[in-house]
């Protein structure tokens, strides 16, 4: 892999002339640039040059300049000498030029590092103090021919449009109080962009200029393209944009004098077992059965080729980018100096253009990573910086989709009137973060045209990890408690909380204005419900055995002595239920007892009729409590039918007349009902055979 | 709420920061549960709607069998006449069976066996169900009402935490009962039931004409709590697909990923949720099975630490630590610092789960080619800020209007990371206008597009690659055009699936069930035959537009020593010197050791000093001990 390795000669202005905010926020920067390059444990080679100083310490002998260090790797101790660097003692005379000559012989004793980039960091200020321009035609000529970037950055910088080019172009900020050195200084300055392509800009651009690194020769995955068994392009992949963290931190797990070892262990049912490599076989969980499975011996295929193999031509927005995957965006170009595949590549680009498509195929990364993946390549024609290319994404299969229901936002609940509308509206126009921009020529402090440019994100993670360690490395202490204290104090993290600064005022005042016009009120409910329903998941799970009331349930029969009382009981504890379903499925077992006790009792002898009145008495007025209209309905079928088959004339008339236990009509009675009423109670055709089975009652 | 005033409620923000810490903190454990219900009311039309019915069913239980393994799945028939008990008949003693309802296969890991007695079962279902089961009398109405109680009954004692439990209605019914009727009211009560128990109700006709007015509308919003007009008529063919992928369009309200606030500006925000597109690649877990009895072995790997005594080498102290154990190394001054996880992870923890907006651009802004991470979606939740859905209608409806996407700061929960996202506004496809599987990837929302870092963007100089002699000929772009044309595809995104993941399934199932499955397998995944005989015709012109790929020189050529290459790199010094420990200390004097390659730095490591490094380690770290030793 290509090693990317950069030089980096930092040169400060510590002049007692120079503006301490200057100063102040150049050394912010070189901290910055230092603290990345640690954590991210980049093998860059960093060394600084002071300009401004009381003595002089280089290779050139130039005044007022010392050079720190010879270029070294970063590492805490350079990021805590640095900070002692910088309390150099200072004098009023300092030369720029001169600290550009001496960064350069720097990078020259940098060379047996095989850097393959060399960059010159200058932070100044650029003040109404005289400088020797001399030399600054030979310096810059020096700087452009060894193909050095320089990276200038000073305080009072401001951005406006190129008028010919649309670009961003730095300026000096204008003001009456300048100088004429001032004036010449900034001259030369802004004369170093022409000259030496030299970018010049704020601290905050000098930062970010300084982790913008372009790579030439990045890493690349080698790949051919498959369309059919003829058609063949070789292409080149590499990373465009990938969610990986540079942090790279050394993890350890245990100390100088001990030793780690990592070993499998295995468990039949939570105890340990050893089993010999013999005993145990590989498989799978089909649901709850394990089934023996050995890739290897199933498995003894040939690997894919690799490559990319095409399956179709897809319509570019065919695939959603909702269900793109994976972590990285790769982009792909033909092969490095192969002409053939360039031009196929740049054909199959103009006409997947032209035809608005995208190709769909297999990825095979590798014989070894060789499991196929659904891979999408979206087509970017070839422009002046870039040459014909393909985009790749993954994506994901059909079996992984979620399918959700949202009910639809339209509806007459949400409906919003004009005035709260006009109130969004205000809120969406006050927070553009373009388009205040666009129109005025007026200088401003950051060079887009766009307060939060897509590009320039900040990791806010690594930058919060990168303070968080400084202060450890700073304190070298143990001791907890004034790490928790700046842990609280959470400056450093808020300060990604809010809106850019030029659009807060305004914004804050929409959103009050939203706010009066959108009541919204915190509720708790959903809270107290969450709560209940883990209070009660809680008492299930901490009395494994359920309540004392319910445990009376299973054991518990109606009897055939007691009835009544026992249906009574039993009655009671199924009302006390809660739960409806439990409460509800309760009841069905207990009236199924009932019945059945019922109808035993009616299959006696000699029938205890009073026993009977009042146990179906009690089991119908049960069925109205309960709702069981139907259940009761159909009893009273069975009863009539027990009735007729055992001519229970008697049992009929005193038990189920005279008491009117005929089934339930629901609200209140209306003929048709009455109707039916009668013909239930009415049985006209008992069987001749009176003589044999009616038996007198007992009571 | 008129009584409302912005002046009063300052207490009610105030506690805005209690609100966030007990956010939504919900127990996801549990297992996931789904109930079949066939209706026999399917067997009026001919069993093939039967057929096809239980045939959903049988993907349903194959197609997951695998990677979702611990599920639990069941299967009820209602409207039927008769009530066969189950095959394993005790498993539903504590439970009351009304009429018309037949459990199949009460809640059950499945499991072979079960598997294989439903496909036995279906085996014979044309000729024994009109007999075993039969149609409930007279009108093949039986309670609804009750077989949701039986329903929830068969949830509720399944003897497993559920977690997400789903019924899944198979009908071609339009209403269970006639509207007028009481049983219709008591059916409509017991939605509310569901809705308490948090039990999903899904209907999934086997017709495609089916009227969800008047009962299953007003059911399905009322067991779901939401407004009647806010329900969307869903797709019955489509319906019926997913199901046998054992999928069912989820419950926005329980089966969200999180819940944040989403502040607008200075104490104002609204209640939110977010949602994912797609979940994780599942693939199935192996397992080491014991050869002698099938019974499952978990292994766990621990990692074990030993000091040892360093003249008897015996172990003084051994413990076990957690993968999520040990610290950082910080060099400082030659001395090391340790930086405990919990330092790290305390800077997880500076900030608190939210969304904050910074501004709106033009959606025609947004980078053409752009990816971080997958998208999610958002959706408002009245819960605990009650009118955060208008709000949030407001903002979503003017950003749609006017091409507008929020740019915002998010902290999806505690613990991860903030993130920068675009809040693009994306609506559902209007009734009846896009019935594709496109169609069940949105509602109304925003989609949260999560933006690269600048770190993430790699800035690549692309002045090796870009020629003059790049562009092609108007002949070549021709013909590639000719080619697309030729191999056109219409793409849908349920067309694709994991390929292994299917043979792999495919392999287990006939192994275990004898199962003969029309997967063509993986072998002809990337057979090209078809793609040749569509292009034959075009195939010859390829060879005259196009020059043969020649590959570019390589930096070395690699020719043999006989040839007279130069031999390959050797190492600058001998194996054998480095056996002496003089030789060793010269060299280490000389500052010559770093000439020795890896593996001899290593042995001089062993040899002289007895101390072995982890084979992974850098020459660096290999120079740095030798020079420590020596020293």
């Amino acid at each position: 892999m290509a090693s990317n390795k950069e030089c980096l000669i930092i040169v400060l202005d510590i002049r007692l002339c120079a503006a301490e905010d200057v100063k102040l926020k150049s050394v912010k920067c070189v901290l910055e640039i230092l603290k990345d390059k640690i954590v991210c444990d980049r093998k860059d080679h960093v060394a600084f040059v002071l300009v401004g100083c009381d003595r002089s310490k280089n290779s050139l002998d130039a005044a007022n300049i010392v050079v720190c260090n010879e270029p070294q790797l970063c590492t805490w101790n350079l990021f805590i000498n640095f900070c002692n660097f910088v309390n150099e003692t200072a004098s009023e005379e300092g030369q720029w030029l001169q600290g550009l000559n001496v960064a350069l012989a720097l990078q020259e004793t940098a060379l047996p590092f095989k850097p393959s980039r060399q960059r010159i960091l200058l932070l100044f200020d650029f003040n109404n103090i005289p400088q020797d321009y001399e030399q600054f035609n030979s310096i810059t000529d020096n700087l452009l021919e060894s193909g050095i970037e320089l990276i200038v950055g000073s305080h009072n910088i401001s951005y406006v449009d190129n008028a010919e080019t649309g670009q961003p172009q730095p300026i000096f900020n204008f003001s009456r109080k300048c100088g004429p050195h001032e004036l010449e200084n900034q001259k030369y300055a802004l004369n170093l962009v022409p000259r030496c392509n030299a970018t010049l800009c704020s601290f905050k651009e000098a930062l970010s200029s300084v982790f913008k690194i372009t790579n030439r020769r990045p890493w690349v995955w080698n790949a051919k393209l498959h369309i059919g068994s003829t058609i063949s392009i070789q292409l080149q992949g590499m990373i465009a944009m990938k969610n990986q963290t540079p942090v790279k931190l050394e993890k350890v797990w245990a100390a100088e004098n001990e030793s780690v070892s990592r070993e499998t262990r295995y468990f039949l049912k939570g105890t340990e077992v050893k089993p010999l490599p013999e005993d145990l076989v590989a498989g799978y969980m089909l649901g709850g059965t394990p089934v023996p499975y050995d890739d290897a011996l199933l498995e003894t295929k040939v690997p894919h080729p690799p490559g990319l193999h095409f399956f179709g031509f897809i319509k570019r927005d065919a695939v959603p980018d909702e269900y793109y995957c994976g972590d990285s965006l790769y982009l792909l170009v033909h092969q490095k100096q192969n002409k053939a595949s360039a031009k196929k590549l740049d054909a199959l680009v103009r006409a997947l253009i032209a035809s608005d498509r995208a190709i769909l195929c297999w990825k095979v990364y590798s014989t070894k990573l060789n499991t196929p993946r659904m891979v999408v390549l979206m087509p970017r024609l070839a422009d002046d910086v870039n040459p014909a290319s393909l985009f790749m994404l993954e994506v994901s299969y059909s079996g992984q989709h979620h399918f959700w229901d949202f009910p639809a936002l339209r509806t007459e609940k949400t409906e919003c009137s004009e005035a709260q509308l006009e109130a969004i509206d205000r809120l969406i126009d006050s927070s553009d973060l373009e388009c205040s921009l666009r129109d005025n020529q007026q200088p401003r402090p950051w060079p887009q045209n766009d307060l939060l440019p897509f590009d320039g994100f900040p990791s806010i993670f690594e930058q919060n990890l990168m303070d968080v360690l400084q202060y450890r490395v700073l304190r070298k202490t143990d001791n907890d408690e004034p790490f928790k204290k700046m842990l609280q104090d959470k400056n450093f993290s808020k300060v990604f909380w809010s809106v850019p600064e030029p659009l807060e005022e305004k914004s804050k005042q929409a959103a009050a204005n939203v706010k009066q016009l959108f009541p919204l009120h915190y509720s708790r409910t959903w809270l107290e419900k969450l709560q209940a329903k883990e209070q009660e998941e809680e008492s299930r799970c901490a009395n494994q055995e359920p309540s004392e009331k319910t445990m009376v349930m299973p054991d518990e029969r109606v009897g055939l002595f007691n009835t009544a009382v026992d249906f009574k009981r039993i009655l009671e504890i199924v009302r006390s239920t809660t739960n409806a379903t439990e409460k509800d499925s309760q009841y069905q077992r207990l009236s199924a007892q009932i019945r059945v006790v019922i109808v035993t009792l009616l299959n006696r002898q000699v029938l205890n009729l009073e026993q009977l009145t009042e146990l179906i008495g009690l089991y119908r007025q049960s069925c109205i409590e309960f709702n069981a209209f139907m259940e009761y309905e159909k009893f009273a079928e069975e009863l009539k039918e027990i009735t007729l088959a055992k001519h229970l004339k008697d049992f009929w008339q005193k038990v189920m007349v005279d008491n009117q236990l005929g089934p339930l009509v629901m609200g209140e009675s209306n003929f048709d009902d009455e109707l039916n009423l009668k013909l239930y109670f009415a049985i006209d055709n008992w069987n001749d055979q009176e003589s044999c089975q009616d038996s007198e009652p007992s009571a | 709420m008129s009584t409302w005033n912005p002046e009063n409620d300052v207490d009610l923000l105030s506690c805005s920061e209690d609100e966030e810490d007990v956010a939504m903190k919900r127990d996801y454990h549990g297992r996931e549960a789904l109930l079949f219900v066939v209706d026999a009311n399917l067997q009026t039309a001919g069993t093939e709607r039967l057929m096809d019915a239980l045939n959903i069913i049988r993907t349903a239980f194959t197609s997951g069998l695998l990677v979702s393994d611990k599920d639990l799945i069941g299967l009820v028939f209602a409207n039927t006449k008769h009530s066969p008990l189950p095959l394993e008949a005790t498993a539903i003693d504590n439970i009351v069976v009304p009429e018309n309802c037949a459990v199949f296969l009460p809640l059950r890991q499945l499991n072979k066996a079960i598997v294989e007695h439903y496909l036995e079962f279906m085996g014979g279902v044309e000729l024994q169900f009109a007999k075993e089961y039969g149609l409930a009398e007279p009108d093949g109405c039986g309670r609804f009402d009750l077989m949701i109680r039986l329903c929830i009954e068969l949830l509720e004692k399944c003897g497993k935490k559920l977690n997400n439990a789903k019924i899944a209605y198979i009908t071609d019914v339009n209403t269970p009962h006639p509207p007028s009727s009481n049983a219709f009211q008591a059916a409509l009560q017991k939605a509310t039931d569901l809705e308490g128990k948090e039990f999903e109700f899904h209907v999934i006709p086997m017709v495609d004409d089916f009227d969800y007015e008047p009962f299953y509308k007003e059911f399905i919003t009322l067991s779901r709590a939401i407004d009647i007009d806010a329900f969307q008529v869903p797709d019955p063919h489509v319906l019926r697909e997913i199901l046998a992928d054992r999928k069912l369009k989820q419950d926005f309200l329980r089966r969200c990923l999180g819940h944040f606030s989403f502040y607008i500006g200075p104490n104002l925000s609204m209640s939110v949720q977010y949602y994912n597109y797609f979940q994780k690649h599942n693939y199935p877990k192996k397992v080491q099975i014991l050869r002698r009895d099938n019974n499952v072995v978990r292994s766990k790997r621990v990692i074990m630490v030993q000091q040892k005594d360093e003249e008897s080498q015996e172990v003084k102290h051994e413990y076990q630590i957690k993968a999520t154990g040990g610290w950082y190394n910080c060099n400082v001054g030659g001395e090391n610092l340790r930086i405990g996880i919990d330092k790290i992870n305390s800077v997880r923890n500076l900030h608190k789960p939210r969304m904050m907006l910074l501004g709106f651009k033009h959606r025609s802004s947004m980078p053409e080619f752009s990816y971080s991470k997958p998208s999610n979606f958002m959706y408002p939740d009245d819960r605990s800020i009650i009118g955060s859905k208008r709000l949030f209608r407001g903002l979503w409806e003017r950003c749609l209007a006017r091409d507008k996407i929020a740019i915002c700061l998010f902290m999806s929960k505690r613990n991860s990371t903030p993130r920068y996202v675009a809040l693009i506004p994306v609506e559902a496809p209007e009734r009846g206008q896009d019935t594709s599987y496109r169609s069940l990837l949105c509602g109304d929302g925003f989609k949260i597009v999560y933006l690269p870092e600048a770190k993430h963007i790699r800035h690549i100089d692309m002045c090796d690659w870009n020629s003059a002699g790049n562009s092609a000929s108007d002949e070549g772009v021709e013909f590639f055009q000719k080619i697309i044309k030729k191999l056109r595809f219409d793409y849908q995104p349920n067309l694709i699936n994991d390929p292994n993941l299917e043979a792999l399934q495919a392999n287990l199932l006939a192994l275990s069930l004898d199962f003969t499955s029309e997967n063509t397998g993986i072998e002809n995944l990337l057979d090209k035959t078809q793609q040749d005989s569509r292009i034959e015709k075009l195939l010859p012109s390829y060879e005259e537009i196009f020059e043969q790929e020649v590959e570019p020189a390589k930096k070395r050529p690699a020719k043999s020593v006989k040839e007279g290459a130069t031999a390959s790199k050797v190492a600058k010094i001998d194996m054998e010197q480095i056996k002496s420990y003089d030789f060793v200390e010269e060299l280490i004097k000389n500052k010559q050791i770093a000439n020795c390659t890896v593996a001899q730095l290593q042995s001089i490591l062993d040899e002289h000093f007895g101390q072995k490094l982890p084979k992974s380690t850098t020459k660096a770290k290999l120079l740095a001990k030798i020079e420590e030793l020596s020293s």
